[in-house]
């Protein structure tokens, strides 16, 4: 049988999306209740009064909540999802404002009504009393902490933290050539063309919850939202269907839309949804990768690095419910596939009015790997040498694999490179772009009136991340395996390649597989989709419980055909033995098997009763 | 503000049927299409004409729905992207396209682009790549790049002249993957 891993197939997504068929949030929940946020104009300010009065005459208007009317969990400031020892001062927002806005976008209150132009109509007629706040914004002014995002945190710094491997200041010292470099990459937002959406139903008679929201981690929304409405797991399911994009603003979890729909559904015991339109998004979703950094290096005459000191600065937003992922990424991602002889690396994580700033898209890696590329080129600009030479005499070479960078990595464990032949690598790349011949294409295209230029830069990414993923496999009695894994999809087309993996490892067609992700209801352990880790750890997962699945049917097969389970095989759905295709039975007749009820329900259960019984009476049938 | 706002009837011919909404007017043609008709293929991506997302056919011609009130639309034929499949449910030139060339990943942006592209090519039925640019340049994707989905728009040329011409290479047609609608 062909292996269909890595094999080019159709995408078993794209039908239902080309046809409009898909199911985003908001194409969900038609009889919900729409939720509305009055959001906060200013950057920093003090809320003197909320006068809600007006807008609670508005025809269609179900409910209006401001913080005063939020439950003791809800009360408190959403959780720090990933703490850590130098992250000091972490400060997470309240769901609405409790008395301080510190970003422009801010959730003041929430409207419930009945529809989006309702909800919008009694905002509007919501008065707000603010006082205005110095605000914050921008590292400049975050370091010179003039003013304070948060008056209990001084020099807006939230952590401080420091790396070092080798005597960094030393090697400096004692290098022939220094430099120094500032380096700065911008802010900008994630602008999945999807914003952000949840609709919630709560079921009275059950005292349960169901929600769809459009995440990155249904089991991390599940967990918090659970958290935070009192209810156990066992009673929250989380579905994410299908999602327009993720990019990392929709890791961050729960947003205080994900608690407040919810909670909102279950007092008014009516479904609730929220669709974040493109100017809340803007204001009110996460953006991305501002960081200032200055670099010294020292390097000797051959443009080797012997010592490498990058002190930085990020923008952290107003709040930090993600942790210090993103600086941590940058300071342990920087090096690249290179080997200073010493490296320090130290960052201040700063607060600012501004919406907060997650990992997105590279989440850090593309600004350490700027700085790195931008310090290489720089030495070799200083030397007069080729960018590649320097790059070359700095790698690590292949057989110093697998190599340890003496840092610490985002997942809390040793940054070690286990494999990777970076001299061969930057070898190809020249010949296919021609490096060696460039002066030449240069000079040529300056002929015809062209201007050409080169660059090139080189990186490793550290991706995969654990601590784990599972999976789920099925085969029905009709045939088909159903698969679920918990982590979720943006688009990557998880339906098709988990698909590829499980019909390789059981022996099935790909058209008989059906892959399930993010519904809590088929698998409810998962951490979520970011850092490229889908295929590695749900592919694995589902890998192995195929397997484990494909073992059974053997087992099964073998007791019910009497013949051993190692002269059988799966070709095309069948177990057969073999080379003698024709003597099998198909899987759905074997799933009957494995679980009989005596009745012939179907044909492949009419099928498996010729096997009731088996050699031995005195044994149950299976 | 707080007394009931006066509703108005809405008649369109969506997808070649005959549908009324009764709505204030003030509803966006987006909303609509997406909440009244509950045709929820057309997406909504950024509500100011920017993004592409929400681009149906009005009498042929692509506009953004979310910039047009419904009540400006009564009496118009509409093409939504449900409306694009060959009536046995073969997918379209330009739906086939897109699934050839990995047009699409999250599919959110991707009704609009199928919309805008129909339109395109039945005025400009063999674009030069440049004409193939300009034809997407009003509509935007945050997953794929635009490589791909330029290349669909090539392929979907391809395969509207194949179609015109009965078979191609002599193949026979075939269905799409979800049979007929």
């Amino acid at each position: 049988m062909s292996s269909l891993f890595g094999a080019r197939v159709q995408r078993v997504e794209d039908d239902r999306l080309l046809r409009g068929n898909g199911a985003y949030v908001d194409d969900l929940g038609e009889d919900a209740l729409i939720a509305a946020f009055v959001r906060s104009p200013h950057a920093h300010a003090r809320i003197t009064g909320i006068d809600v009065s007006a807008a609670l005459g508005v025809d269609g208007v179900v409910a209006i909540y401001t913080y005063q009317d939020l439950p003791e969990r809800l009360a408190e400031p959403l959780p720090l999802l990933i703490p850590h020892p130098s992250l000091t001062q972490g400060k997470t927002p309240y769901p609405l404002a409790n008395g301080h806005v510190n970003h422009v976008g801010e959730a003041v209150a929430m409207i419930v009504a009945r529809d989006r132009y309702v909800a919008e109509d009694a905002e509007e007629l919501i008065d707000v009393s603010y006082e205005p706040l110095p605000a914050v914004v921008g590292i400049e002014n975050a370091r010179s902490a003039e003013h304070l995002v948060h008056a209990d945190v001084p020099g807006n710094l939230a952590a401080r933290a420091v790396q070092e491997h080798g005597d960094t200041a030393a090697a400096i010292a004692a290098a022939p050539h220094v430099l120094e470099l500032d380096l700065h990459i911008e802010r900008s937002a994630s602008t999945p063309l999807e914003g952000r959406g949840v609709l919630a139903r709560w079921d009275v008679q059950a005292g349960r919850l169901h929600m769809w929201t459009s995440t990155q981690t249904s089991t991390g929304v599940r967990a918090a939202v659970a958290a935070k409405l009192g209810l156990d797991l066992a009673d929250v399911d989380v579905t994410t269907p299908d999602v327009g994009g993720g990019f990392g603003v929709k890791i961050v979890h729960p947003w205080p839309e994900e608690v407040l729909v919810p909670w909102a559904a279950r007092q008014l015991g009516q479904p609730v949804k929220f669709t974040e339109d493109r100017r809340e998004h803007f204001i009110a979703s996460a953006h991305e990768r501002a960081q200032a950094h200055h670099v010294t290096v020292g390097y000797d005459d051959d443009g080797r690095i012997l010592g490498l000191d990058v002190r930085f600065w990020h923008d952290n937003g107003a709040y930090v419910p993600y942790g210090l992922i993103v600086p941590i990424v940058t300071s342990t991602q920087l090096l690249g596939p290179y080997k200073p002889g010493a490296y320090k690396v130290e960052f201040d994580s700063l607060y600012t009015n501004t919406v907060l700033v997650t990992p997105y898209r590279g989440a850090g890696r593309p600004h350490g790997c700027f700085v790195m590329e931008r310090t290489v080129d720089a030495i070799a600009a200083e030397l007069g040498l080729d960018r590649t030479v320097v790059r070359e005499r700095n790698f690590i070479q292949p057989e110093e694999m697998p190599y340890d960078q003496g840092l610490i990595f985002q997942d809390g464990r040793p940054l070690i490179y286990d494999s990777g032949d970076y001299p061969a690598l930057l070898r190809k790349l020249k010949d296919l772009i021609g490096w060696d011949e460039f002066a030449a294409t240069r000079r040529a295209a300056a002929q015809e009136g062209r201007k050409l230029g080169i660059g090139l830069a080189c990186y490793v990414e550290g991706t995969g991340v654990g601590p784990y993923e599972g999976g789920h496999v099925v085969v029905e009695t009709s045939g088909k395996v159903k698969v679920a894994t918990g982590l979720t999809s943006q688009g990557q087309g998880h339906q098709t390649v988990l698909a590829q993996l499980v019909a390789d490892e059981l022996g099935v067609p790909l058209s008989d597989v059906e892959v399930v992700t993010g519904d809590t209801r088929r698998f409810g352990y998962a951490v979520g989709t970011f850092a490229s880790r889908t295929a590695v750890m749900s592919g694995s997962a589902v890998t192995l419980a195929a397997r484990k699945a494909k073992q059974k049917a053997l087992r099964v097969a073998a007791d019910a055909l009497e013949v051993s389970a190692d002269d059988l095989v799966i070709t095309d759905g069948v177990v057969h033995v073999k080379g003698d295709p024709d003597s099998g039975i198909g899987l759905g007749t074997v799933a009957v098997l494995s679980n009989p009820l005596r009745y012939a329900f179907d044909e492949a259960a009419k099928a498996a009763t010729q096997f009731a019984g088996g050699a031995d009476m005195r044994r149950p049938p299976v | 503000m707080n007394n009931a706002e006066q509703a108005h009837e809405v008649r369109l011919t969506i997808n070649g049927a005959a549908r009324t909404a009764i709505v204030p007017a003030r509803r966006l043609l987006s909303d609509c299409i997406r909440h009244d008709l509950r045709l929820t293929g057309t997406h909504v991506g950024c509500e100011h004409g920017v993004c592409g997302a929400c681009t149906v056919l009005l009498d042929g011609v692509p506009v953004r729905s979310c910039l047009l009130l419904a009540v400006s639309a009564d009496g118009a034929e509409i093409t939504t992207v449900e409306g694009l499949a060959e009536p046995d449910g073969t997918l379209s030139p330009v739906q086939q396209a897109f699934a050839e060339c990995h047009g699409l990943q999250c599919g959110f942006c991707t009704p609009g682009f199928l919309t805008t592209i129909t339109a395109g090519l039945r005025a400009v039925p063999q674009p030069t790549d440049e004409q193939a640019r300009e034809m997407v340049g009003g509509n935007l994707c945050r997953c794929t790049g635009y490589q791909n989905i330029v290349a669909a728009v090539h392929r979907a040329a391809e395969l509207r002249r194949e179609r015109a011409t009965g078979q191609a290479d002599g193949a026979p047609r075939r269905p799409g993957p979800g049979g007929a609608a």
